[in-house]
């Protein structure tokens, strides 16, 4: 950090390894507020508390696991007590989706070598996927994913039992997957799965679509 | 293999992904995998979804963040320095009663709740609550205890048979009566989300005129929550209550039937542990 006045910090390790992880938190701060200003007091406010706890942090143990820890509880402290807890029994969660996961030829199709041209239109799908997601879902889906925390890291990070983890990521998986085919099929790179059984005949339609949705795309930007 | 069967097993997959099956499911699915085209397909997709979210989740702080909170973080600790010239007294009107120029204003932070949290578990000794991988949720079910207790918010429901329509919102039986057997009055109650297991802040007043005093109690599943802060065991009578102190107020926390019971008063921790006794009450 450059030092211009003579009360410059002096350099502290703990603090200096904590601002380590600061990407990472933010990142996730980012998703968690989905507003980057407040995501950066966010982390800031994470920070802070950090400093004021270190006394209680072991050294040793992941601190990377405990700073998140305490974003998460920030998180939760600040904006939660305004009822947007609400969204996750009548959000998506409470759609039913019994049904699960999409067909095997549908998949198929998604993971074309075409359809993976598509992968910077198909990130924009997953932000916006990401964003419609229960907060606790989204949560524990991006401290697995992108985070590889191991499931008694994110329990401990979001303070539930790990069953409860994995019933978030697996939930929180299969409502972001469901969101991109259907954005797969409103676009016509995948047929609906009504008419999906018949594999040998998917590739054609799906690929004519593709082009067709490419022009769109182009017109359209 | 039917369609069925995989989607049953859909959710093993994901733990399969993750590599936190135990051995000899991981044997299974890997065997399962092996001929079943379908959660073959379904794994590739989860690590191409995988891959996007790292791509669209991680980023890079705006520039001058990491000197904002590096300066925070110094000043942070600068005040430590100067609070350990012995400002203890101090620090506690800083810390609860906030005067013109307390820290507070100088760095933004979430809530004095979340903050005093801290300081508590700090002040106390405790042993490293936030270094527990799973400890954490019940202490935050004490923290919202406490703070709902000293700052209420008016009740959702004002009478016994309402408070128990929240049943229904929170997913376990409710019974505002146990406490009125003990002279209390229901003042009323709401739903509390803190976080995904619902609870309910039942707020009552025992006693008259002057010697009127507030309680709280906090009603909570008790299947998938539990209180790991520091409470000793107490008997009431016959039935063992477990009591502490947070932020001055007296704790209690007493369990039944897989529902829960935390009490905040600022009665003496005696009384406190026996209005807790009375979820034992069968009267």
């Amino acid at each position: 950090m450059p030092s211009s006045t003579s009360e410059a910090p002096r350099s502290d390790a703990f603090a200096d390894e904590a601002l380590t992880y600061m990407d990472a938190l933010y990142g996730v701060a980012c998703k968690l507020t989905r507003n980057p200003t407040e995501a950066e007091d966010l982390v800031q406010d994470a920070f802070v508390k950090a400093m004021r706890a270190r006394g209680q942090f072991h050294a040793g143990t992941n601190l990377k696991a405990w700073l998140f820890r305490i974003l998460t509880n920030t998180f939760i402290n600040k904006y939660r007590r305004g009822g947007l807890e609400r969204s996750v029994l009548d959000g998506p969660d409470a759609d039913p989706l019994a049904d699960g996961w999409v067909s095997a030829s549908t998949m198929r199709q998604l993971r074309d070598p075409e359809t993976l041209a598509l992968m910077p239109l198909v990130e924009d799908e997953i932000r916006h996927a990401l964003d419609a997601l229960p907060a606790e879902f989204r949560l524990a889906v991006i401290l697995s994913d992108v985070e590889e925390f191991s499931y008694e890291e994110i329990a401990g990070i979001m303070g539930c039992p790990i069953g409860t983890v994995m019933s978030r990521l697996h939930r929180g998986r299969k409502l972001l997957q469901r969101t991109l085919y259907n954005h797969a099929l409103a676009m016509g790179i995948v047929k609906g799965e009504e008419r999906v059984g018949d594999s040998a005949q998917e590739a054609k339609p799906g690929t004519a679509n593709l082009a067709e949705y490419r022009a769109r795309k182009r017109a359209g930007t | 293999m039917t369609a069925h069967e995989c989607r049953d097993r859909a959710r093993m997959l994901s733990s399969y992904l993750d590599g936190e099956l135990e051995a000899a499911k991981l044997i299974e699915i890997d065997e399962h995998v092996g001929g079943c085209e379908t959660c073959r397909e379904q794994i590739q997709l989860l690590r191409a979804t995988r891959g996007s979210l790292r791509r669209v989740v991680r980023t890079s702080a705006p520039a001058g963040l990491r000197e904002r909170i590096g300066s925070a973080m110094a000043a942070e600790r600068a005040r430590e320095d100067l609070r350990a010239g012995g400002e203890g007294a101090a620090l506690e009107s800083k810390l609860f009663g906030a005067g013109p120029g307390s820290w507070r204003t100088v760095v933004p932070v979430a809530t004095a709740a979340a903050i005093a949290l801290i300081w508590g578990a700090a002040a106390r000794g405790a042993p490293a609550v936030m270094n527990e991988s799973l400890a954490g949720f019940g202490d935050d079910l004490l923290d919202e205890l406490v703070a709902e207790h000293s700052q209420p918010l008016p009740p959702e429901a004002t009478n016994a048979q309402a408070v128990r329509g929240l049943e229904r919102y929170v997913g376990f039986p409710v019974q505002p009566g146990s406490f009125e057997r003990a002279g209390a009055h229901l003042v009323g109650g709401r739903v509390v989300s803190l976080r995904s297991p619902r609870s309910l802040m039942l707020q009552y007043v025992v006693g008259t005129g002057d010697d009127a005093r507030r309680f709280s109690v906090l009603v909570y599943d008790a299947q998938k929550t539990q209180v790991t802060a520091n409470l000793s065991p107490r008997a009431v009578g016959t039935a063992e209550v477990r009591v502490g102190r947070e932020k001055g107020y007296s704790v209690a926390a007493a369990q039944r039937a897989g529902v829960g019971y935390l009490l905040a008063s600022d009665l003496d921790p005696d009384k406190n542990a026996q209005l807790a006794a009375m979820v034992y009450d069968d009267r």
